[in-house]
């Protein structure tokens, strides 16, 4: 199975995403997923996802509508109070992409 | 890296920015942080707040680019009275945190395990309680030593 590419976004662009990054890199590697990581400000959304080949993205700061790929709010993983919500929408998304890959 | 010098206790502050000032101050006095340090952080603050809730104590997580930053540092407070901060995620959204943790992190990608440990403690809300009921200095860097290696 190819790695996953996720772009993730905080504020700054290095501290929440960074932490994000290394939390669900640690959690879905116990699932056999592998995963390769980008943290961007919001501003650089928009411009990573048009020239990058990104999955999806996993935010901590509000990013733009207009996002063609799918993205997932990484608080609730965070602060661990949504821990699981966060990690069955991050392989339910995994898994469509395997799914039209396949296909 | 988290000194008993960076530790306030039953902070007086009445906002955001008072306790980020306090503490940010601790930095600047120790030659940790830039002097454009405060203002950085409080600019980010507005436009990408950094309140978090948690099972027992919200807690607020300051910081901002590492540009501002010299020497990688975390100060704590504990607040006497809740502050209000805006969540993380949505700056619409206002909540009364009782914990500032202000960061000053000299290079993310180099210092992963460090972040690692600091989301440890932000999801661990036995452990945020404890540092809010801690008495002295030097029980919360113990008590924060159990996570932050």
């Amino acid at each position: 199975m190819r790695t996953i590419q996720i772009l993730t976004v905080c504020g700054s662009g290095t501290v929440s995403s960074t932490m994000v990054a290394q939390k669900l890199k640690e959690a879905l590697a116990a699932e056999g997923i592998k995963i390769a990581t980008t943290e961007v400000k919001p501003t650089q959304v928009v411009s990573h996802v048009e020239q990058g080949s990104y999955d999806f993205v996993v935010n901590t700061t509000p990013v733009p509508d207009n996002i063609p790929i799918p993205v997932i709010n990484g608080v609730g993983f965070l602060t661990g109070l949504e821990e699981e919500e966060f990690l069955e929408e991050v392989r339910s998304v995994i898994a469509q992409i395997q799914e039209r890959e396949a296909n | 890296m988290l000194r008993p010098e960076f530790v306030v206790l039953n902070s007086k502050a009445a906002s955001a920015e008072e306790v980020i000032k306090q503490l940010s101050d601790l930095f600047l006095a120790n030659d940790t942080v830039k002097e454009s340090y405060y203002e950085a952080v409080v600019e980010r603050e507005k436009q990408y707040p950094t309140g978090l809730p948690s099972k027992e104590v919200f807690i607020a997580i300051p910081h901002t680019d590492s540009s501002h930053v010299k020497e990688s540092s975390i100060a704590i407070a504990t607040l006497e009275h809740p502050v209000t901060f805006g969540l993380m995620g949505d700056a619409e959204k206002k909540l009364d945190v009782g914990l500032v943790m202000l960061l000053a992190i000299a290079d993310p990608q180099k210092q992963l395990d460090l972040l690692k440990d600091i989301m440890g403690v932000l999801s661990n809300g036995s452990l945020l309680k404890s540092i809010k009921e801690a008495s002295t200095a030097d029980q919360v860097v113990a008590l924060l030593q159990t996570s932050i290696g």
